[in-house]
């Protein structure tokens, strides 16, 4: 430990004029963020303003980057790869190298990052005690997302240019990973899985070459884990995410089952040939049944094979709706069918196999927020506060670390929006650097009918949360069913 | 085997090349021991192998009684390690790297480490990034030296360097000679015949020999034989008189088992009535210069 505390004095010696820049960097993030950002501008801003405005949102991307080039330059102090470096010869223990740059992560990366993200938060409401899990899981994520992956590619590279070169060729891939069709609030799955893949990589990578310097093999290993972590994100099914989000669920699903909404028969044969020969579309909707009055329901994806009589048979693959809309209506299916099929088919009875995976929301909460600076903490969402003038007034609803679990929305207000996606992680903090998530939602007083008087602004709005409470995967199986019955 | 320092059957291998072949040899401690040889001989590659740089192929070597793969920090305090090519923290200044070193190093003598810097003329308070080629060797040397470390491994430590540094970098070795065994790998043959006791020839990856300074120059001699006819070379020429040439009525050559009673005998057998012999004997460097065109000569009829 001694050792490792030398070299961790040495480094911070050696690379004091970077933490000196990076230091009051994130002080002014955090300084600036906690103050104003995003601040909604009621007139001109001085380019003073303009620039100190800019810093935050730029210092969400740059801020990352920085720390990253500042872990790779102190490891590269000690470079594992290469023959040549003073250190190899010296009585420097294995352990104590490692634990002297984990030291440095901690003290100039983490610690600092953990104090911004905290005076952010606090100076913007949030209560110690209720983000604080969240920010030490925050501080784990930086940890396992941005710096051991950091220290994996500085203990396989010994110059700068390799490490950039590196950094731009995963930037590349990392782009076309998100091209990736998401999954919305599934989504945290498939990072996970694809996180833990990297971290592990990245954390053989450090035990080969801190404890032997396996150089070749590490690099093999680390190429190696990353094209698991990605090919792992592009094959892991969408249905055994939901699998096992059902398994981390609250509660039991309730005993649901899906039936076909059967509409009432066409007896036009003419008709039907006519539309068949038109058209390719033809839209399905399921009753759910078994669900209880006060829940309601959406349909996260389906699947939907169709089989004629004559051995034809027609499979949807997945259909996923990303943006949850729960509601009380029957879960509708909007296919495009081959025309070949569809011709095929005509006239005769259909066989309908297939599965509907499903999400049932509940606990609805409603909390009245007054259209005033006090707001109101709304469960779940987290603090919402107004602004007003005569005719118009916004809400605001921040929500800490973590994109929302429960999804919101007001029939007073013109519009609820939520920035970031809605996810079912069940961790309390997603990656992020600026730690406040925003919802915001909008009031306008309406004019009295055939007059230019408008009507006073309410004085408070109320705003509704409901939570998912179970993932459901319901089986399908129709028979006897005509595609032409169904528009 | 025995010694502060020794090698069995040592061999690496780059892909196909196969750089060290079949290395043993012993270094006894106090000995100063000079593994010299030509560009490309694998002497950087066997003083890598021993400082657990890259692992050897086959075979194994052993410093202060530990395999080389298996020395850790707890040896490294008695082993010392100069190279050529030694990349230093250019950042710190001559007295900041002595200090950072002091910790790592139990019998780290303050004193020693002073008197290294003022002996090796060295600016304390500049950059090592702002030193000459020749100041940052002898700063690895004070810096390597000053914990008095019971091996010291030195690579090519004479490279590069002006006369007025070697002088100096050597008397600082000199000086340490007494209570630390040394193993130099240099082609540098004048600087290695100054204070070598053991000399070891490495030739494409093969140990030729390993020997005591004093029994080498001893068996080494330039022969100079004048006879009172034209000079030709009998068939029947010794495979140890070596790079033999006949020119007039001269022939000289390279006897490399010198022995005054046998040479002056077989002379006698070949040449019959001689009217001079001179023998004198050879420099380090001339010695390996001999080698190494006998060596090049029988890889070209190879």
């Amino acid at each position: 430990m001694r050792q490792a505390v030398h070299i961790f004095f040495k480094d911070s010696r050696q690379f004091r004029v970077p933490i000196l820049l990076l230091l009051p960097w994130t002080v002014a993030f955090a300084v600036i963020a906690s103050w104003a950002w995003p601040l909604h501008a009621r007139g001109p801003l001085a380019w003073a303003e303009k620039l100190a405005l800019a810093l935050p949102s730029v210092s969400t991307v740059l801020l990352p980057i920085a720390y990253v080039l500042l872990i790779v330059q102190v490891c590269h102090a000690e470079a594992l790869p290469g023959h040549q470096q003073f250190w190899l010869t010296r009585p420097y223990r294995r352990s104590s190298l490692f634990g002297a740059k984990a030291l440095f992560v901690v003290a100039y990366v983490l610690c600092p990052l953990f104090l911004a993200q905290g005076v952010i938060l606090v100076r913007q409401g949030f209560g110690l005690p209720d983000i604080l899990p969240g920010l030490l899981w925050e501080q784990v994520l930086i940890a396992a997302i941005i710096a051991v992956p950091a220290l994996a590619l500085s203990a396989v590279t010994a110059r700068l240019t390799h490490v950039i070169f590196t950094l731009l060729v995963a930037a590349v891939t990392l782009v076309a990973v998100l091209m990736l069709e998401s999954w919305g609030q599934l989504e945290w799955i498939r990072l996970t899985a694809g996180v833990v893949t990297l971290v592990a990589a990245a954390g053989v990578v450090l035990m080969l070459q801190f404890r032997g310097r396996r150089t070749v093999s590490a690099r093999s290993l680390g190429v190696a884990g990353i094209a698991v972590a990605l090919l792992g994100a592009r094959l892991l099914p969408w249905p055994v995410a939901f699998a096992l989000q059902s398994r981390l669920g609250a509660s039991d699903g309730p005993e649901m089952r899906a039936s076909l909404t059967r509409p009432g028969r066409t007896e036009n044969p003419a008709l039907e040939a006519l539309r068949a020969r038109l058209t390719r579309r033809t839209s399905f909707a399921f009753q759910l049944g078994g669900i209880a009055d006060d829940t309601l329901t959406h349909c996260d994806a389906a699947e939907i094979r169709l089989e004629a009589a004559n051995g034809t048979a027609w499979n949807s693959g997945l259909l996923l709706k990303r943006a949850p809309a729960p509601a009380a209506a029957p879960c509708s299916v909007v296919l495009s069918l081959p025309p070949d099929f569809v011709r095929a088919t005509a006239g005769q009875p259909v066989r309908l196999r297939g599965t509907v995976y499903v999400t049932v929301f509940g606990q609805k909460q409603t909390t009245t927020v007054p259209l005033d600076r006090q707001g109101a903490e709304v469960p779940g969402l987290g603090a919402c506060v107004a602004e007003r003038d005569e005719t118009s007034a916004s809400v605001e609803c921040r929500v800490a670390l973590r994109a929302p679990r429960l999804i919101a929305d007001s029939d007073d207000l013109r519009y609820m929006r939520a920035v970031g996606q809605l996810s079912y992680s069940p961790f309390p903090a997603d990656l992020r650097i600026y730690p406040v998530l925003r919802a915001y939602g909008f009031v306008e007083s309406t004019k009295e009918p055939g007059t230019n008087v408008r009507r006073a602004l309410p004085s408070a709005v109320h705003i509704s949360t409901i939570a998912p409470l179970a993932h459901v995967r319901l089986p399908l199986n129709e028979d006897d069913i005509r595609l032409q019955d169904f528009p | 085997m025995t010694g502060s320092l020794w090698t069995e059957n040592l061999g690496k291998r780059f892909g196909r090349t196969r750089v060290l072949d079949g290395l043993t040899f012993s270094v006894e401690e106090g000995s100063v021991y000079g593994l010299v040889g030509p560009n490309g001989a694998g002497k950087t590659t066997t003083v890598k192998i021993l400082m657990n740089i890259v692992p050897p192929s086959s075979g194994r070597a052993v410093l202060l009684g530990t395999a080389s793969g298996d020395l850790s920090a707890r040896q490294f305090q008695q082993i010392g390690y100069v190279s050529e090519g030694q990349e230093l923290p250019g950042w710190m200044t001559v007295d900041y790297f002595m200090a950072y070193l002091r910790p790592f190093y139990p019998s780290w003598d303050d004193r020693r480490a002073d008197e290294l810097l003022t002996q090796l003329a060295l600016p304390r308070d500049r950059k090592l990034k702002h030193l000459s080629r020749g100041m940052r060797m002898k700063v690895a040397l004070a810096s390597s030296l000053a914990y008095r470390p019971k091996l010291l491994v030195l690579d090519e430590p004479f490279t590069g360097l002006d006369p007025f540094v070697r002088d100096e970098f050597i008397e600082g070795l000199v000086e340490s000679a007494q209570e630390t065994t040394m193993l130099i790998s240099s082609h540098d043959l004048a600087e290695i015949e100054s204070f070598a006791t053991h000399i070891g020839y490495l030739d494409r990856g093969r140990l030729q020999f390993s020997q005591s300074m004093a029994s080498l120059t001893e068996r080494f001699r330039e022969v100079e034989v004048i006879v009172d006819r034209e000079a030709t070379l009998p068939p029947a020429w010794p495979a140890h008189w070596l790079r033999p040439e006949a020119a007039a009525s001269v022939v000289r050559f390279v006897d490399s088992r010198f022995n005054q009673e046998q040479t002056i005998g077989q002379l006698r057998h070949l040449f019959g009535d001689m009217a001079r012999i001179a023998v004198t004997p050879m420099s380090l460097r001339a010695i390996f210069v001999t080698l190494a065109r006998e060596s090049r000569k029988s890889a070209l009829e190879a």
